[in-house]
């Protein structure tokens, strides 16, 4: 019990109440305008909580990606511009709604069901994180070296499009992961002389080049129509009946969330498709969908929010990300010296908690908050990307800067950024390539580790029960899709 | 810029031998069955089995195709915006945080169609807002010029 009050008292200073209320602000703002999405907003976010404490920090990115899923509702509703790829699932029928003349019923109904998933997800997090956390204190060098390679597995070939693109990606990754000074052997790796690099890789500057940098340059070069946005109506009329009636697809939506984005690497975009196709399949008129129809709106809107904090269940337990947002937590959370696994719940179990209260004001602080940016909505889509554009580069420089207080990180952001944008522009994913990078020094330590203690034996890795489950559920992941490469081309030869 | 699935094969090749023979050089420790090279290595390896797999499968379409909208106007915003940071690099320790900032924020808007003034209000009030919350409140040394030393 005490555990909770101290975090309950971590979460209520004032310096942690404020960096929710700013990010929340800064969240709802960011994901309201057309081609600024949540984890571009993340990664503007980090340099700032570089300077935080833990709590502060990783509260405040909590806030922010909630509010910007949400806030992607609305470009989706009043433009059919969906604001972040989570939004996209049940963009038709919001949009369909505005276009009877009821903007203001799919983004009340968007906001309500955010809200609901949102702390659905939390308290998903609240019941299984520690559960986990507590099988998982046994685990040796053998158990994390299968999690991280599970984590990594994950990202690459489950949540990319292509998995070939995706270990691509995250050999990248994991390339630039071993630049910098060995530690065991003093030997600098691919540093080609530069003092700077033997450090590493600065990770803020090399994930803010990579996400948000292709963000602005598509952005310079969008060309946006001239925007005339609906009048909006009293956005509460008529939601308490809506939800009386529909409160199985709220329900559901929460549930298939808080499941969906547990996976690791599936996240909010996946747990919004999942929980659309299943709303018009058990739904008695499914003819009605992508016409302006409030079951899928509620069912995936709630799924969106449920996801993106279940997604922190594999992050703080194991340090396997669920999502790209949770993939940049890790890499801050191992910058404030808290490294993610379950070992942090028995050492500073008060954090933990305090991050889950300050998740759950945050799913809170949406009603109000998505009041006002509804209400204000009309006047952020009607600013031009022309405008914002430069101001976000200006963030990316100034964010990388602020890390090591050189010029060098602002180049490394620039070339991760011209990286990154040739990945986006080839369909290679880019979540991938960070979690290389934030966890390339795990893997590399735990593998080498693990060899010592055998003196060479490879049979470590599947002497112990977990560790064997855990090397068959990576096998299983490289081999399905190998498996089903192979067939494939049979039939194409065929 | 898309590039051909077999040429993006072909550069992960020439990449993982890049990395290979970039460990060739690294020192062993006597007794240390796995030293600095060996994650590398392994790297080297997987990438260059990942552009080997790339290249043998059939892929469509030219080797480079350079996207519609690089091939107007819009392709000397990218420019800008990539010249503007080399140029921030360069120009922020003579001209200062604000009025480097400023100067770039007010170019980029004006290349992609902003407007005169409108564009230099943007770009004054941004800068001085970055430069309050990371100079001032985060205590960030930013590059010190004139504007800086009068608010100090």
């Amino acid at each position: 019990m005490s555990v909770f009050w101290e975090a309950l008292l971590l979460v209520s200073e004032p310096q942690t109440l404020g960096a929710i209320l700013i990010a929340s602000c800064l969240g709802i703002t960011l994901g309201a305008i057309p081609g600024l999405t949540a984890v571009m907003g993340v990664a503007l976010l980090i340099p700032i909580t570089f300077f935080m404490d833990p709590v502060p920090a990783i509260a405040s990115i909590a806030s922010l990606a909630a509010m910007a899923i949400f806030a992607g509702d609305i470009p989706g509703t009043l433009l059919r511009i969906p604001g972040t790829p989570a939004s996209a699932a049940y963009v038709e029928d919001s949009y369909a709604m505005t276009k009877i003349g009821k903007p203001e019923r799919a983004l009340g109904l968007s906001m309500v069901s955010a809200c609901g998933g949102g702390v659905m997800g939390v308290i998903a997090l609240m019941v299984a994180a520690p559960l986990l956390a507590k099988f998982a204190t046994n685990f040796s060098s053998v158990e994390y070296f299968w999690l991280a390679l599970l984590g990594l597995s994950c990202a690459a070939i489950i949540a990319a499009g292509s998995a070939l693109k995706g270990i691509l990606s995250l050999l990248f990754g994991l390339w630039v992961a071993s630049i910098g000074i060995d530690e065991v052997a003093g030997q600098p790796r691919f540093t080609f002389g530069s003092i700077e690099l033997m450090g590493g890789v600065s990770f803020i500057p090399a994930m803010i080049g990579m996400f948000a940098l292709p963000e602005v340059l598509r952005n310079l070069t969008a060309r946006q129509p001239r925007i005339a946005t609906p009048t909006m109506g009293p956005i509460f009329a008529g939601l308490g009946g809506t939800l009386r009636h529909r409160w199985r697809n709220l329900i559901r939506g929460g549930f298939i969330g808080s499941m969906v984005g547990a996976l690791p690497g599936a996240g909010a975009d996946i747990a919004a498709w999942v929980a659309y196709a299943i709303a018009r399949r058990q739904s008695k008129t499914p003819e009605a969908f992508g016409k302006g129809h409030d079951e899928g709106l509620i069912e995936a809107g709630a799924a969106n929010n449920a996801a993106l904090s279940s997604a922190w269940v594999p992050t703080l337990v194991f340090g396997i990300p669920g999502d790209s947002i949770t993939a940049i937590v890790i890499g801050v959370l191992y910058l404030k010296g808290l490294e993610p696994g379950p070992i942090i719940f028995v050492k500073t179990p008060e954090l933990v908690y305090a991050i889950l209260f300050a998740f759950l004001l945050a799913n809170l602080l949406l009603i109000p908050l998505g009041w006002a940016v509804i209400r204000f909505a009309r006047h952020l889509l009607r600013i031009p990307p022309a405008y914002f554009a430069p101001v976000v580069l200006a963030c990316c420089i100034v964010g990388s800067f602020a890390i090591n207080n050189t010029s060098f990180g602002v180049l490394t952001m620039l070339t991760f950024g011209v990286v990154g944008w040739i990945f986006e522009e080839n369909n290679i994913p880019i979540a991938p390539a960070i979690l290389g990078i934030v966890l390339g020094g795990a893997l590399e330590f735990n593998f080498v580790t693990s060899m010592l203690k055998s003196q060479g034996d490879l049979t470590i890795f599947i002497s112990r029960p977990v560790a064997t489950v855990l090397a068959l559920i990576v096998f299983v992941i490289w081999a399905v899709p190998i498996l089903r490469g192979m067939r494939k081309r049979q039939k194409e030869t065929s | 810029m898309q590039i051909n699935g077999r040429l993006i094969g072909a550069i992960a090749i020439c990449g993982g031998v890049a990395i290979i023979a970039g460990t060739l050089g690294f020192r062993e420790l006597p007794g240390q069955q796995f030293g600095s090279a060996f994650f590398p290595r392994i790297v080297g390896s997987a990438l260059i089995l990942t552009g080997l797999v790339m290249m043998v499968m059939r892929t469509e379409g030219p080797w480079i195709r350079v996207p519609d909208i690089l091939l107007g106007a819009a392709k000397w915003q990218v420019v800008a915006a990539l010249a503007a940071v080399i140029g921030w690099v360069l120009i922020s320790p003579y001209l200062g945080f604000i009025a480097t900032s400023a100067l770039m924020i007010w170019v980029l808007i004006l290349l992609a169609g902003g407007r005169l003034l409108p564009a230099a209000v943007t770009a004054s009030v941004m800068a001085y807002l970055l430069y309050l919350i990371f100079g001032v409140l985060l205590r960030v040394p930013l590059p010190l010029g004139e504007i800086e030393r009068l608010l100090l």
